[in-house]
């Protein structure tokens, strides 16, 4: 049975997929973090394939390079280094990530997540979401150490001024939720299960927990 | 010797395919999780859950007839169809796989296949 929250223009938060519980650990590989923006809405960097010095994402159909043959930035990127960045909103999720904004979805693929929630100022909200607005329009690349998905949700914590200092240690998901969980001890709200959100019209979205 | 053609997963989200191809699945495995288990980062957009990489031959197309063809799709995505089946797939924007469906032989006729 689902539960939902709705979300106010005041929330904002982290997901982190693969986590279970807010006591679980999962493994480094196994774990991925989106934001929610002022909203509801749900948002995540991830890396796209292809160089991102050289502006090739992949091969392609009927051109004569739909060859599987591997160059070297396909070896550096199988590395998880220098893989062209793509910041993801819900329109993009559903095409990539179905399962992280459909808690059926999330449940038929077994994908379980935590998220924590944060009430924040109208201009701590503002910032937040103005990082996210400006790294769509030049999201970068993607390096699993150092340049991930974790290290840009800080990135916008830190901008919004709800975070002051970086991800203590690697930059993970799990690690990024530790330090908020222990900052906002007694302040932020925490759910577990299978997530997902639902649209109640414009950019508000409630939060589907099963 | 025939060119390869590698196509990337996506979930169709409502979206319609450009063109269908019927194909003859030669092969259906795991993927493996490469470098220090990279290949399964969610955090890497082509990284979907339960990755098996299907091989297969394009039949009955003008242009393709022959061509080897290699997607990798969740395995929930890829149902009952194992090496030796009849599928089609659907495609759009060229080399992005938005559906897979077993048909029954080579003979099917795919206008009538529900693949969006």
């Amino acid at each position: 049975m689902s539960q939902v929250y709705s979300l106010k223009l005041n929330h904002v938060g982290l997901i982190v997929r693969g986590k279970h519980s807010h006591d679980h650990n999962p493994g480094k590989m196994e774990q991925h973090a989106d934001c929610i923006l002022p909203g509801g809405q749900p948002v995540g960097f991830f890396g796209n394939g292809g160089d991102a010095s050289s502006g090739v994402s992949g091969p392609s159909f009927g051109s004569s390079s739909n060859s599987w043959a591997a160059g070297p930035s396909a070896i550096w990127n199988s590395k998880g280094l220098n893989m062209k960045g793509m910041v993801a909103y819900i329109e993009d999720l559903r095409k990539i990530r179905p399962m992280y904004v459909d808690a059926a979805l999330a449940k038929k693929y077994d994908i379980k997540s935590t998220v924590l929630l944060l009430e924040v100022t109208k201009d701590q909200a503002d910032l937040f979401k103005r990082y996210w607005t400006q790294l769509k329009l030049n999201p970068g690349a993607f390096n699993i150490l150092g340049g991930n998905c974790s290290t840009h949700a800080s990135e916008a914590f830190i901008d919004a001024k709800i975070l002051t200092k970086g991800i203590p240690g690697l930059d993970t998901p799990n690690n990024l939720y530790k330090q908020l969980s222990e900052k906002y001890i007694g302040k932020c709200q925490t759910f577990s299960g299978y997530i997902g959100v639902r649209n109640k019209g414009r950019d508000l979205y409630d939060l589907v927990v099963e | 010797m025939s060119d390869n053609i590698e196509l990337t997963w996506e979930w169709p989200d409502g979206r319609v395919s450009d063109q269908k191809f019927l194909i003859k699945v030669n092969n259906v495995e795991s993927k493996s999780s490469g470098f220090f288990g990279i290949g399964k980062s969610p955090s890497i957009a082509s990284n979907i859950p339960s990755p098996v990489v299907l091989t297969g031959e394009i039949l009955k197309d003008e242009m393709l007839e022959g061509k080897s063809i290699k997607v990798t799709l969740p395995k929930l995505e890829l149902e009952s169809i194992r090496s030796g089946d009849y599928a089609v797939v659907g495609v759009m924007d060229e080399n992005t796989c938005i559906c897979i469906v077993k048909v029954a032989s080579s003979s099917e006729d795919i206008s009538k296949v529900s693949c969006p």
